[in-house]
């Protein structure tokens, strides 16, 4: 909508804070880390907010750290740079748990209750991930409501092209990342019918709950999906409640941690919807989720790098599991299986 | 580590006999409606009523010979269920992984789940817990994120108020003698004795009344309006369970008390119904009937995103009850069954590794599972063989 911003991922106001590491040492030596986002904000509330609220407590009693720093966390909002600041936390408390305990994180929550996970790719270049065995597609989406009919035109293009080229019987989705306005998402939903569309993905801001509770009445052939940018429990219960929903996709970093988002799994199965974590599948925190939340079919695989390169190489956390054929099997090391030294973590410096 | 073995079994546990300064307990005088008190065959007091069936005890042993247990409502229609269709599809599984073999025993179900199902699960799932905390040598309460308070602090159960205040409580739950076909008569019972009870305990003690679903709608309307006066903390269970819309009514017009259900509530998905309906104030799961300590905690999970509290039913008594309040936020006090009589010691009738009350608050065991200290030579095989019909206790019995 403002043509002085760049549309592409990073470049443009919001999305480019760096990541914020978060490290919690227990009295023996023994450290965790989590990892959340949005830099020096978050960094600053983790700091000053939830540290002091911490230190001295008993680390392996999670929901009741996880309960107090919500509860201090309420005037700050309890989302966005608030429930990112408890998942950078909360993660490092699980990590720290898991190391203790000498179990993986999954194994701690119940699971492995899966053998391995299958996931999704998601990224524009569809031949490099057939050919790399994907089986399941997310797909870009170039178009902005304001841009009125020919933006419609645009995304069912890049859909049927799309479709063309992973075959009728593959899992395809689109991700319009709250690009559209309701009558602009129906408009072109009618248009979309045709190419049998697994999941239609996150098409409103999230504050418009009856938009997308109206849209999944309108298009039932297409499940709807949102959630990366609905922030802890009780958004997902208000989504879930108004059967606005089919499919749920909290982001472990932003959204409150593994804790919150095994509450949101919770939730999500009582209702009978699903949990597929944003981005779930590009660290150890999402892949520990999806061995463990048993209505979670599937996991998000987002590629950033360029054709031809190996995915192991792309790896950004060290010891992070890359798919192989679309599957991933998660490190059974201890915590979150991450291999990150001492000498690897620095103090804070700010953006 | 995998699970070797999972059978049903009994807890032989000596029955310790009241000394001589004790005199009978509520439970041999209260009358106590239900749901069969329309039939007058059966005695209102506790004993031998029909649906009244003894406990099962699960025992899940791993590859190294560590075991957990766990016990469960409806023992007889139960056992076969675990032994016979249980065990085959859980034996040889990866001990750890409680949610998947939660979810194999809940899609293995579907098409019958609710009540002798559920309690089948949760004596399964209670021993899974039990035995993850053995082998990893940690409490339960830690495992699953606690301990989120200093002590559990408790309510109790029972008639024998007097007794109930020198032990050192401070919140009391009555029953409750009127079914809502005794009409107006039964009305003023039931007011006398909570107004009795009132002022036994008097104007700043917690009060609750449990009608175990002996009313209708429209009776536990007008109970509401008639017990206004008393100020209770909570009105528990006046309808049976599956009439929501009654619930919904109820919680409306009851403005100046808590609406609280859940024993006979099975499984996440009647809490997840009932809580999405905004029809219940607070949620009493039975860790030992609603699906088991896993069940527990999603129930858990959803009222909390709702702001509905958690406490569970006859909580506790049992370890698994003390473990669950004592680890989570949203539980701020527990249930104390009064199944002991008056001066006779609350320890008697606790398995053994309870830990028993103290000043109306108790703090769990730290040891590994659930901190049970059975001795081996009262787990015996669950005796097929033997089971009996059932001899029903007639009135004045």
């Amino acid at each position: 909508m403002y043509p002085e911003f760049s549309s592409i991922p990073g470049e443009l106001p919001g999305g480019g804070l760096e990541k914020v590491w978060v490290q919690v040492t227990a009295e023996d030596g023994t450290w965790g880390l989590g990892q959340c986002a949005f830099g020096e904000p978050v960094a600053a509330f983790v700091n000053t907010v939830i540290a002091p609220i911490l230190e001295g407590r008993d680390c392996l009693a999670i929901e009741h750290l996880y309960d107090l720093i919500v509860r201090v966390s309420q005037r700050f909002g309890t989302s966005g740079t608030a429930s990112t600041a408890l998942g950078g936390v909360d993660l490092a408390l699980w990590d720290l748990k898991g190391k203790i305990y000498d179990l993986p994180v999954y194994s701690i929550l119940g699971g492995p209750v899966r053998e391995s996970i299958t996931c999704y790719a998601t990224s524009g270049d569809l031949d490099w991930t057939q050919e790399l065995g994907f089986t399941k597609f997310k797909i870009t989406n170039p178009s902005h409501y304001s841009e009125g009919d020919a933006g419609i035109k645009a995304v069912v293009d890049h859909v049927a092209q799309a479709r063309e080229k992973v075959g009728p019987t593959h899992d395809l989705m689109i991700n319009p990342v709250m690009s559209y306005n309701v009558e602009f998402a129906l408009r072109l939903l009618e248009q979309l019918r045709p190419y049998n569309l697994r999941w239609f993905e996150e098409p409103l801001v999230p504050t418009d709950t009856d938009g997308l509770a109206h849209l999944r009445r309108s298009a039932p052939w297409v499940s709807i999906a949102t959630g990366e940018d609905h922030h802890g429990r009780h958004a997902f219960l208000n989504l879930v409640e108004k059967r606005a929903v089919d499919i749920l996709q909290p982001d472990l970093s932003w959204g409150g941690g593994l804790t919150e988002a095994m509450k949101v799994h919770v939730i999500g199965e009582a209702a009978g919807m699903a949990t597929i974590p944003h981005g779930g599948a590009n660290t150890p925190f999402g892949q520990h989720f999806a061995m463990a939340a048993t209505e979670s079919p599937m996991a998000e695989y987002w590629l950033g790098t360029d054709p031809g390169v190996p995915l192991n190489e792309t790896v950004r956390i060290p010891g992070t599991a890359t798919p192989v054929n679309g599957q991933i099997t998660p490190s059974s090391a201890p915590g979150f299986g991450m291999e990150i030294e001492p000498g690897d973590i620095s103090d804070w410096e700010g953006n | 580590m995998k699970i070797k073995n999972v059978r049903v079994v009994n807890i032989n546990a000596p029955v310790i006999a009241p000394g001589p300064d004790t005199r009978p307990g509520w439970n041999t005088y209260a009358i106590r409606s239900k749901p069969i008190a329309r039939f007058d065959d059966y005695t209102r007091v506790d004993g031998n009523q029909p649906g009244t069936l003894p406990k099962a005890w699960v025992q899940i042993t791993a590859e190294d010979g560590t075991y957990g247990l766990g016990s469960c409502a409806l023992g007889p229609p139960v056992a076969p269920l675990i032994d016979y269709y249980i065990a085959p599809m859980i034996e040889g599984r990866d001990a750890f992984a409680i949610e998947l073999l939660n979810d194999l025993m809940w899609r293995a179900h579907e098409g019958f789940q609710g009540g002798i199902a559920t309690a089948a699960q949760s004596a399964v799932d209670i021993a899974l817990w039990d035995l993850k905390g053995k082998l990893l040598e940690r409490p339960v309460y830690e495992m699953i994120g606690g301990p989120s308070h200093d002590h559990v602090e408790l309510y109790a159960t029972g008639d024998d108020l007097e007794w109930m205040r020198e032990l050192g409580f401070k919140r009391f739950k009555i029953s409750n003698p009127f079914f809502y076909e005794s009409g107006s008569e039964g009305l003023s019972e039931l007011e006398e004795h909570v107004a009795r009870s009132r002022e036994i305990v008097g104007d700043d003690a917690e009060l609750m009344i449990n009608p175990v679903m002996s009313y209708n709608a429209d009776m536990a309307l007008k109970v509401a309006e008639r017990l206004r006066p008393y100020n209770l903390r909570w009105f528990e269970e006046p309808l049976p369970a599956w009439d929501i819309e009654g619930h919904i009514e109820l919680k409306r017009a009851m403005t100046w008390t808590a609406l609280a259900t859940g024993e006979h509530h099975f499984g996440r998905k009647s809490f997840q119904q009932l809580i999405a309906a905004r029809a219940v104030d607070i949620v009493q799961p039975d860790i030992e009937w609603t699906g088991g300590f896993t069940e527990t905690l999603k129930i858990y999970t959803y009222a909390e995103a709702a702001g509905v509290e958690t406490i569970t039913h006859m909580g506790a008594n049992t370890a698994w009850g003390q473990h669950f309040a004592y680890a989570m936020p949203e539980s701020s006090q527990a249930e104390w069954f009064m199944a002991t009589d008056v001066g006779q010691p609350v320890a008697d009738k606790l398995m053994p590794g309870v830990p028993t009350m103290k000043d109306g608050k108790v703090i769990p065991s730290n040891a590994p599972g659930f901190g049970l200290e059975i001795p081996e030579d009262w787990i015996v095989p669950w005796d097929y063989a033997n089971q009996k019909r059932a001899v029903y206790t007639a009135p004045g019995e």
